[in-house]
């Protein structure tokens, strides 16, 4: 039996030259990419429609990029033997799937394919496809990040099985 | 719906790096913590490194995925050429080497100098990396992709990452004693560790019943908090019932399992009360964790602690958890204290649960449970 084709509710695509850093009180520090990906998420969940911001439990989410949080990352590399905690939590790759599941309280599979967009969009929408499939959720958002020429730029798509 | 084998294992921990010899040494309650002295201010200087690997963090991180993607290629019987990389590390040497280059470099240098031929997939959700990675391959076999991965994850010790739990608070200052009362935080490790998990045909064409079967896997997000779990363990108890019915097993099929059991008091607390209530009216299965023996290996740990279930089921046995002196009060369920623990046939479950509000669970059964 063919395998049922995803269907995109919504897409929206952002690109920045320079992700800004930003902060959510006094102890949540995020990479600016993982902002980025939040900004894109939100703005894609609110295209999609209601229904989805309802399922908030079974909404999955999937990010590509083979950056992630190197920005933070390399902070924490030449930072000569003192490490900010809340930079150490910051620096964690998965963040960028992290914090949109945390400021949209996205509580289905989550995952980061730590991968170009390119490398990695085939295996990300059979995952996607596979999670829905099994019932795990209703909803995936799937995020793609990468540096084009001097900008970053991350596309966002919430993504559904219809019924065959 | 394929079914999914597990027909090749390996794992480089501080145990060493034999499949049956690190298995014996864990059912004897022996663990690979040591003093690693640092001139960092740390909490502890107690860790549990590999032996014998390259200094420089990147060749290290290297070294230690090709050592034991070879090493679980050759227990399954396979060429590398035919089978897929999927490989999860949290950091790898990224935190400390600037010039570690993109995410995904040591996982495409690992497949590259073991003749893979096809692209790796690279994973990265911090300490559940290695049990995500198992998740996606397997989601890759069933949906006929591919006939075999090897999926696992690898993760070195690094002055940053002992400074990061140092700086959070989430390192030990005494010893790691999960589910101890006085617990007061974990000790990190260092190690790799692989699966081979091959589609129930290509196994049966040659002749190859495995290790064991694998029975699915459920994932979830606590959209809590970026270093803490969600303290009402719903986010946790949502991923093992996502495994549950991806592999359409019941509550009652369930004889063991392998806790994340870091060793912090929050992750055990919430580990604990989750277990507590998903078994409160039924089945009683043992629970383990293997952390005091090798230290929290990250982004491997997910794939360590897989293989630890599948002999587990082998043996139908558990091995003590160390550095715990009592049945905790916290779990009223079976712990291993001082000495193993035999546990019935059944299906065995490993959870891990990652920075950023990852909860895995993987779901195994023994290749041969009526044997």
């Amino acid at each position: 039996m063919p395998e049922r084709e995803l269907r995109v509710l919504s897409t929206v695509e952002l690109s920045v030259a320079e992700p800004a850093p930003r902060r959510r009180g006094a102890s949540f520090y995020a990479d600016p990419v993982a902002w980025l990906v939040a900004d894109a998420v939100e703005a894609a969940l609110r295209d999609a429609g209601d229904q989805i911001r309802a399922a908030a439990t079974d909404t999955g989410v999937l990010s590509m990029s083979s950056e992630a949080t190197r920005h933070t990352m390399r902070q924490l590399a030449g930072s000569g033997g003192r490490v900010s905690p809340m930079k150490f939590a910051g620096a964690s790759a998965g963040s960028i799937t992290g914090v949109p599941c945390i400021l949209f309280g996205l509580q289905g599979p989550s995952l980061v394919l730590s991968m170009s967009p390119a490398a990695g969009r085939a295996v990300a929408r059979q995952v996607a496809r596979s999670w829905l499939a099994a019932g795990n959720c209703r909803y995936v958002v799937l995020n793609e990040h990468e540096s084009v020429a001097t900008e970053h730029v991350v596309r966002s798509s919430v993504v559904d099985l219809p019924a065959a | 719906m394929n079914t999914v084998r597990v027909t090749g294992m390996a794992w480089s921990t501080a145990l060493g790096a034999t499949l049956d010899g690190v298995w014996r040494q864990l059912l004897d309650g022996a663990t690979g913590i040591r003093d690693v002295p640092s001139a960092l201010r740390l909490r502890n200087t107690l860790a549990a490194p590999v032996a014998g690997l390259p200094v420089s963090l990147a060749d290290r991180q290297v070294a230690l995925a090709e050592t034991t993607v070879r090493a679980a290629l050759a227990d399954a019987g396979l060429p590398a050429a035919g089978a897929l990389l999927v490989a999860g590390t949290s950091h790898g040497a990224h935190l400390d080497d600037e010039d570690a280059g993109s995410l995904d470099r040591w996982a495409a240098d690992t497949a590259g100098r073991i003749g893979m031929t096809a692209p790796p997939v690279s994973i990265s959700t911090a300490c559940s990396s290695g049990s995500d990675a198992i998740m996606v391959g397997a989601q890759l076999i069933r949906a006929g992709v591919v006939d075999a991965c090897v999926c696992g994850g690898a993760d070195v010790l690094t002055d940053v990452k002992r400074l990061g739990h140092s700086a959070l608070g989430t390192m030990s200052t005494t010893s790691l004693r999960t589910f101890h009362p006085d617990g007061d935080g974990t000790l990190l490790g260092e190690g790799a560790a692989f699966l081979v998990l091959e589609s129930g045909d290509s196994a049966a064409r040659r002749g190859v019943t495995g290790h064991a079967v694998f029975r699915g896997a459920g994932s979830s997000n606590d959209a809590s908090g970026m270093t803490a779990p969600d303290p009402s363990g719903d986010g946790l108890l949502l991923a093992v019932r996502r495994c549950l019915a991806d592999g359409g097993a019941d509550l009652a099929d369930i004889t063991v399992v392998n806790a994340h059991g870091s060793g912090t008091p929050t992750n055990d607390t919430v580990e604990a009360h989750a277990y507590s209530r998903l078994f409160a009216d039924g089945p009683r299965p043992a629970v383990f964790a293997t952390k005091g023996a090798f230290g929290h290996t990250l982004g491997a740990t997910g794939a360590i602690e897989a293989i630890a279930t599948v002999l587990a089921l082998r043996d139908r046995a558990v091995p003590p958890v160390v550095g715990l002196t009592d049945q905790p009060a916290s779990l009223p369920l079976p712990v291993p204290v001082r000495a193993p623990m035999p546990i019935k046939s059944g299906i065995g479950l490993s959870v891990t649960l990652g920075f950023g509000g990852f909860n895995t669970c993987v779901a195994f059964e023994a290749a041969n449970p009526d044997a």
